[in-house]
């Protein structure tokens, strides 16, 4: 576990390592555990030979599977040796057991088309923990490797021990060492004596009936379905209960282990369920420590911190595909038993193929993709957001924590996480924390545990190296963190903060065993990308890393002017950009692909993804950069994605900001920007949008695909192909028909319509009508239609769908989010001409000015070390790449390497304004408006700033009439059912203050759930007569009336006449 | 190039002090100076000529583009580096010039055609466009796409002249690629003040940097500005005070910043900083101005928010008598009369409104006078 020199890992590594464990170890594994099926009766026995299993090779490429709406899999084959004993044949056939689905080279899984990820699960290891509960006494928690699965060791004030199963049944703990079949003279006196009523129950116990009943109640409370009936025999019970808890209390080896560590056994790893003698050892210690500190104020506290990173575990893609191998091959051993049984009385001669009717593992996994919660469609915005989310962890999902239990200390960070979890990456919200994501340095291995690259520090050059330090670890070592180093301070104390025993201290070099190696190395990728990051408050820092993962990639990307340097290797692992696969020579370069000639003359073809959908709308587009003729070295970059420029992640755009106020219009982080990044397409992006449609068949008949559409407007067909489909390369706009599709219509339905009637009538024939259901434009779909594609769905179903592709190129525009890299994020408010933009004093006008109210509160200096060195970037055609954390140099490091590059831009451009040593980093600027120079210097520099997926085009909405909700008659909820925007109580309040009960009125009436006042409404407004008022309640009234109907509560409205006392009812 | 400014009895000139072609393959900078002017005429001069200068010199691009070949703008070329997309954007970036002895007068938005018909290998650059002869590339190398092997590349281009303010954006109504072009020539333009002449700095020095992309140099740039001053004044320029219009001295006299730019005769009293003051008071007060229509008309062009005021100015009649701020007995008396807005008052003559109850010939009065002072209206005595 040494290396002389330290490259910074493969940050797809967590997923590919461990799929590739999966592929050579488990497989073989699993099947290995499948056992021999021996009928004695017939003397026939089924055997897999694991040794010789086969992946076959995928039918296509990942590609050509997200082409095809396909999964991307492999058959897994095994051979299997069915053996007939009394004829002494055996007969060996290689069977398929299903399709397995495989990782990409990217680290997803194409199912149907649509890549996911597996996120990896962060689970608690199986083991004993030691916690102090809330009453101040300690408690003994047994984790199995099952999670669901506990046991918990409980003692009260008098000392009396019980066991808690579940959180839920509270049982002595003699008891259940009794049922678990010790002898009542085995179990310590001590024990004994520390028991609740230990006189009843031991006399409970000698009558035989009692103790079965009590054996049988214990039975039914241990957790999980249990197939097998408890009998009324004490010792047929007592042993169901072991094999039940031997099944049920699976330890696993790490949990053998961490139990023999803590306390003191030593049982083979083979003895891998809980023993009666674990019981009492975990009883002893936990009186033990009950007695040495009673109360949390006794003493140090030793109870264990389950928080901590070495009692956790990753479970990742290889452990969760194993489990669903597993019980795929249990369900086979079944299904083979059933088959052989069944072969038996059928006397047929058997074979293994025809002993498998179904595909198990085809099922399973199916099911699998489908539904488990760690699963995830993939963020595909951008290069950073589809490697940031195969990096992410978990601590939800199936035996790990919920969102709305999870408690704050499990959310907060912990000392064990430096170097291994980021301590800022996590999602904001319900999921803080709770979410978080590994360190950029990070690696899991292939136990599950986290491990930290550190740098061990010798005399001796030759005796450094970085050494991977598990969790837990290195809280012995003394780890220099690398916030000073003591360059040119020889005089002084060479002393710096030292990570030790969770603490920072303060401690020489000398002293030091290891060290840190990158000042980053506690940040996860999205969070390294951010310069000067050292400046900005964690919660800033944190929006910073994750708007990154939101920004859209755009028409003609550009490097960051300054970086952290990280940028290439995140873009080059995340699978976006083309790599050279060996050396060789380009023989061929365009748009399309890329040939390579190796020096033995073998063509290599590169296919380049050309104007792609993402999951999220993007559009994925390669271009090369490679030329005819050049040699290339394996690794070498051949071809950008998109975001990425020269292999460099670029996410954004350097643009001109001033952080000034401007007639308001950045009030409450709003952003004025210049028409410039408009007109010459800065923040343009592409999107593209997919509209399906499927082709059915029902009881009437098919569905036909046509251009001849009755009663549609010809107009809205003008695109449709001689088939009805849209023509490639149209231009569509909102409800144009993109295919045109006719569905027959019902039977019954055509009978009673009039024409129907009239045709059977007159030719005594069924009018064969069609419905029009053709696939429209939906609002704001305005686009270029770049692809329609078949897809034939596999399998009896017979339906198949046709999907059509929009592109659209979106500039800019009033309401867009726009954001820095430091959470500096806000919504586009006005574009201004540019000779209305404020301009520089070398009549460069800004692109972007921003408000300096969104700096001191939030505390995110970084984005103005940021924008000013991008200035001095920029006139001096330089690009920086600072590793963050500067300042271990020397103070104020950033403010002086700012300083003195804005310096040497003065003395470059000639400019004196670029550094005024009396206001350094502002300058003055002028109003374009007026041309004079405003009040005060202004900050002015050139920030990357990025444009976020949250963009108005998709958000944008109003209504006028729409569709009603079904029981309330209200109108729907939402965009994307043309909804309206609800008046909710407090809205209402705001109309009667105002005392606008007219308008009040209308709208909790005719505008919403009032069935016929609306209808009448439009009448009116057509006829231009007066709004009539509406006079009966509106529908939600009769809702709850029926409502009230439904509790046997029956209310009526009755008019008594004052003369006769008659009644006047009238129904509601 | 010369410009008379108004009053000043000594003639200014603009003077090119610095000009560097090839500071640049496509940065054109020339700095012109302009002097002796007087105390703020330089303000006045460089914020109208910058502004001018950026957003109304035209420019000439490429706006439609039709591949052969391309089926939509996403798709590639065989044997063609650059997809069509990337081949848009590069002809966008294309500058264009009028070639020397042609003429391309501003406002001429003829349409020009030209093509491309390359073989490669190689790159094809600007030089490979085959321009009308009025017109050409400004910098020859500027690549549009790599050819490969014998790939043919033949491009159509339609070029039109245009100004930023226009630009079109409608898809529809184009031949091939629709390319939104941008129609800004001057890159940059920046103005210094800077005092010269005796101690008493009477005068000013105008110093205007302008960067161009070529397509025009900055001079032709810094004249057509110039230009569409000119004609932007004139076409506001007031109409000469005629006798009929006779009121309306009173308020041009009030209100003289808003035409001072136009050089009439009332133009140099109020010097720059109390013009803007001004028209920031004025237009906080305008709904309480009477303004009339015929003067108001002439204004709406100039950019000033001048519609809002014509709209009040016309429904003034349909204002509340409430905005006479009458004693409240009046009010109350003309209101119980059904007499709500001004047009009802109008309608009534002095005999009628002396009919109503409670209403002397003092009222009468109070009434008429106000009418007058406020809204320049009369009511006639009798029918």
């Amino acid at each position: 576990m040494e290396m002389n020199m330290f490259i910074l890992p493969d940050f797809l590594q967590i997923q590919i390592e461990s799929f590739r464990r999966f592929l050579h170890n488990c497989i073989f594994e699993e099947l290995s555990k499948f056992p021999i099926i021996y009928d004695s009766n017939q003397g026939i026995e089924f055997k897999l030979i694991p040794e010789k299993y086969l992946l076959t090779e995928p039918l296509f490429t990942e590609r050509e599977a997200v082409y095809k709406f396909t999964t991307y899999s492999s058959d897994l084959y095994v051979p299997i040796q069915l053996t007939l004993t009394k004829e002494k044949k055996s007969r060996i056939q290689t069977v398929c057991l299903g399709s397995l689905p495989l990782m990409t080279p990217q680290g997803t899984f194409v199912i149907n088309g649509v890549s996911w990820t597996i996120v990896n699960q962060i689970l608690r290891n199986p083991g004993i923990y030691y916690v102090l509960n809330r009453n101040g006494m300690y408690t003994a928690t047994i984790l199995c490797l099952d999670v669901d699965k506990r046991l918990r060791l409980e003692i009260d004030k008098k000392g009396r021990l019980s066991v808690r199963i579940n959180n839920r049944h509270k049982i002595p703990l003699v008891f259940l060492l009794i049922a678990l079949g010790l002898d009542i003279n085995d179990i310590p006196d001590w024990l004994q004596s520390r028991t609740k009523k230990l006189e009843d129950l031991l006399s409970g116990l000698k009558n035989e009936g009692e103790r079965t009943l009590e054996l049988i109640a214990l039975y039914k409370q241990l957790p999980g379905p249990k197939k097998v009936k408890p009998k009324a025999n004490p010792l047929i019970i007592s042993e169901q209960i072991q094999q039940w808890c031997a099944q049920v209390y699976k330890l696993g080896t790490s949990g053998r282990l961490n139990l023999n560590r803590r306390l003191n056994l030593n049982f083979s790893k083979s003895n891998d369920s809980l023993l009666p003698q674990d019981l009492i050892a975990a009883a002893e210690l936990l009186v033990k420590m009950s007695l040495l500190h009673p109360g949390p104020k006794g003493g140090k506290d030793s109870s264990d911190d389950i928080d901590h990173l070495k009692n956790k575990h990753v479970i990742s893609v290889a452990e969760m595909l194993r489990k669903q191998l597993s019980l795929c091959l249990i369900d086979l051993q079944i299904q083979v038993r059933r088959a052989i049984r069944r072969g038996i009385s059928s006397k047929r001669i058997l074979s293994p193929r025809s002993m498998m009717i179904s595909r198990p593992l085809t099922q399973m996994f199916n099911q699998f993709f489908g539904s488990h919660e760690l699963i995830q469609f993939l963020d595909q915005t951008n290069p950073l957001a589809e490697m940031a989310h195969k990096r992410k962890l978990s601590l939800l999902g199936p035996g790990g924590l919920t969102r709305r239990t999870a408690s704050f200390r499990t959310r907060d960070i912990h000392p064990s996480h430096y170097g291994r979890i980021c301590t800022i990456e996590t999602s904001e919200g319900m999921n803080a924390g709770v979410i978080p994501s590994l360190s950029i340095c990070a690696r899991v291995d292939s136990e599950g545990v986290i491990e930290n690259p550190l740098h061990k520090i010798g005399g001796n050059i030759k005796e450094q190296y970085t050494v991977y330090v598990r969790a837990g670890r290195d809280e012995r070592l003394k780890i220099g963190t690398n916030n000073c180093l003591a360059i040119g301070q020889k005089g002084q104390e060479r002393s710096t903060s030292t990570q030790y025993q969770q603490e920072f201290v303060s401690m020489s070099w000398d002293q030091i065993n290891l060290r840190s190696i990158l000042p980053i190395q506690y940040f996860a990728i999205g969070a390294s990308l951010i310069p000067f990051l050292e400046h900005n408050d964690a919660t800033r820092t944190l929006m910073g890393s994750s708007m990154q993962r939101q920004a859209v990639p755009l028409v003609k990307p550009e490097k960051s002017i300054v970086g952290t340097g990280i940028e290439a290797h995140i873009s080059l692992d995340s699978g976006t950009v083309l790599i050279s696969l060996k050396d060789g020579k380009i023989k061929y370069v365009d748009g399309k692909q890329i040939v390579l000639v190796d020096k033995d003359n073998v063509q290599q073809k590169f296919n380049l993804i050309t104007y792609e959908r993402s999951n999220n709308g993007t559009c994925i587009h390669q271009r090369p950069t490679v030329k005819i003729g050049f040699s290339v070295r394996k690794g070498q970059l051949l071809a950008d994605g998109s975001a990425t420029v020269g292999g460099e992640l670029a996410l954004g755009k350097n643009v001109l900001v001033a952080y000034m106020p401007w007639e308001g219009y950045n009030f409450e982080d709003a952003v004025l920007i210049s028409d410039r990044l408009v007109n010459e397409d800065i923040y343009t992006s592409i999107h593209i949008q997919r509209y399906e449609i499927s082709v059915q068949e029902n009881i009437e008949g098919f569905d036909i695909i046509t251009r001849e559409i009755p009663h549609v407007d010809k107009y809205l067909l003008r695109h449709l192909d001689y088939r009805g489909i849209i023509k490639i390369g149209a231009w569509v706009e909102p409800g144009d028909v993109l295919v045109g599709k006719l569905a027959p219509l019902e039977a019954p339905h055509l009978l009673r319509s009039p024409e129907g009637k009239l045709l059977q009538a007159i030719f005594g024939v069924q009018a064969i009508t069609t419905r029009e259901s053709c696939l429209k434009l939906p609002a704001g779909g305005t686009g270029r239609v770049i692809d329609v594609r078949w897809i034939e769905q596999q399998g009896p179903s017979g339906v198949s769908s046709l999907h059509v592709y929009i592109l659209q190129k979106r500039k800019i525009q009033v309401g867009d989010k726009v954001a820095g890299r430091h959470g500096n994020k806000g919504v586009v408010s006005r574009i201004l001409p540019r000779e209305d933009m404020p301009y520089m004093q070398d009549g460069t006008p800004i692109d972007m000015v921003l408000s300096p109210l969104g700096v001191p509160s939030r505390m995110n200096v970084g984005q103005l070390f940021e924008c000013l060195l991008g200035l001095a970037g920029s006139y001096l055609n330089n690009h920086y790449r600072i590793m963050p954390f500067d300042e271990r140099f020397e103070r104020e490091a950033s403010r002086k390497l700012v300083f003195s590059e804005l310096y040497k831009a003065r003395k470059f451009t000639g400019y004196p304004w670029l550094f005024e040593p009396n206001s350094p980093g502002k300058s003055s600027l002028f109003d374009g408006r007026t041309g004079e120079i405003f009040e005060q210097s202004i900050t002015v520099g050139k920030a990357y700033m990025m444009k976020l997926i949250h963009m108005v085009d998709e958000k944008i909405h109003a209504r006028s009439s729409g569709p009603y909700a079904l029981v309330t008659q209200q109108p729907l909820r939402g965009r994307s059912n043309k909804g309206g925007q609800r008046v909710g109580e407090m809205e209402v309040w705001a109309f009667e203050g105002f005392g606008a009960a007219y308008m009040l009125q209308e709208i909790l009436t005719i505008k919403s759930d009032h069935v016929k006042g609306r209808s009448q409404v439009r009448g009116a407004i057509v006829a231009k007569e007066s709004i009539p008022k509406p006079i009966d309640p509106p529908d939600c009234f009769r809702l709850l009336i029926r409502e009230l109907r439904c509790l046997g509560i029956e209310i009526k409205h009755t008019i008594i006449s004052e003369k006769n006392f008659f009644l006047d009812q009238k129904p509601i | 190039m010369e410009k008379k400014t108004g009053l000043i009895q000594f003639l200014s000139e603009w003077k090119c002090v610095d000009d560097q072609p090839d500071h640049n393959r496509r940065l054109h900078y020339s700095r012109f100076a302009l002097s002796p002017l007087l105390v703020d005429q330089a303000m006045t001069i460089g914020v109208a000529i910058r502004r001018a200068l950026l957003s109304e010199v035209e420019g000439i691009s490429i706006i439609s583009a039709n591949i052969v070949g391309a089926v939509h703008e996403y798709s590639t070329l065989d044997g063609v580096r650059e997809s069509v997309d990337e081949i848009l954007l590069n002809l966008k970036q294309i500058v264009i010039k009028g070639a020397k002895g042609a003429s391309i007068t501003p406002l001429d938005h003829k349409e020009y055609r030209a093509s491309i018909f390359a073989q490669g290998p190689g790159v094809v650059t600007a030089e490979h466009i085959k321009f009308p002869s009025s017109i050409l590339a400004v910098d020859p190398d500027q690549s549009i796409a790599t050819l490969l092997n014998e790939t043919q590349l033949c491009i159509e281009l339609f070029i039109r002249q245009g100004i930023a303010k226009q630009l079109t954006r409608t898809k529809k109504n184009h031949q091939g690629f629709f390319i939104d072009a941008n129609f800004t020539p001057v890159q940059k333009a920046n103005f210094s003040i800077h005092s010269v002449g005796d101690p008493k700095g009477l005068q000013q020095l105008l110093l205007l940097e302008i960067w161009t992309n070529k397509t025009l140099t900055p001079a032709e740039a810094l004249y057509q500005a110039h230009a569409s001053l000119l004609n932007l004044f004139h076409q506001i320029s007031p109409p000469l005070l005629h006798k009929e219009l006779s009121p309306s001295k009173n308020i041009l006299n009030q209100n003289s910043d808003s035409n001072s730019l136009g050089g009439s005769s009332f133009g140099r009293v109020v010097s720059l900083e109390t013009r803007r003051d001004s028209t920031q008071t004025n237009n906080s007060s305008i709904p309480k101005e009477i303004q009339p229509s015929v003067r108001l008309k002439s204004y709406t062009d100039t950019n000033l928010s001048i519609d809002k005021q014509m709209n009040d100015s016309v429904n003034k009649e349909n204002l509340s008598i409430d905005e006479l701020e009458l004693s409240p007995r009046i009010s109350n008396c003309l209101k119980k009369a059904n007499i709500n807005t001004i047009a009802d008052l109008l309608n009534y003559t002095q005999e009628d409104l002396l009919k109503i109850k409670n209403f002397g010939r003092k009222s009468v009065e109070q009434v008429s006078l106000v009418l007058r002072k406020r809204f320049n209206m009369e009511l006639l005595p009798t029918k």
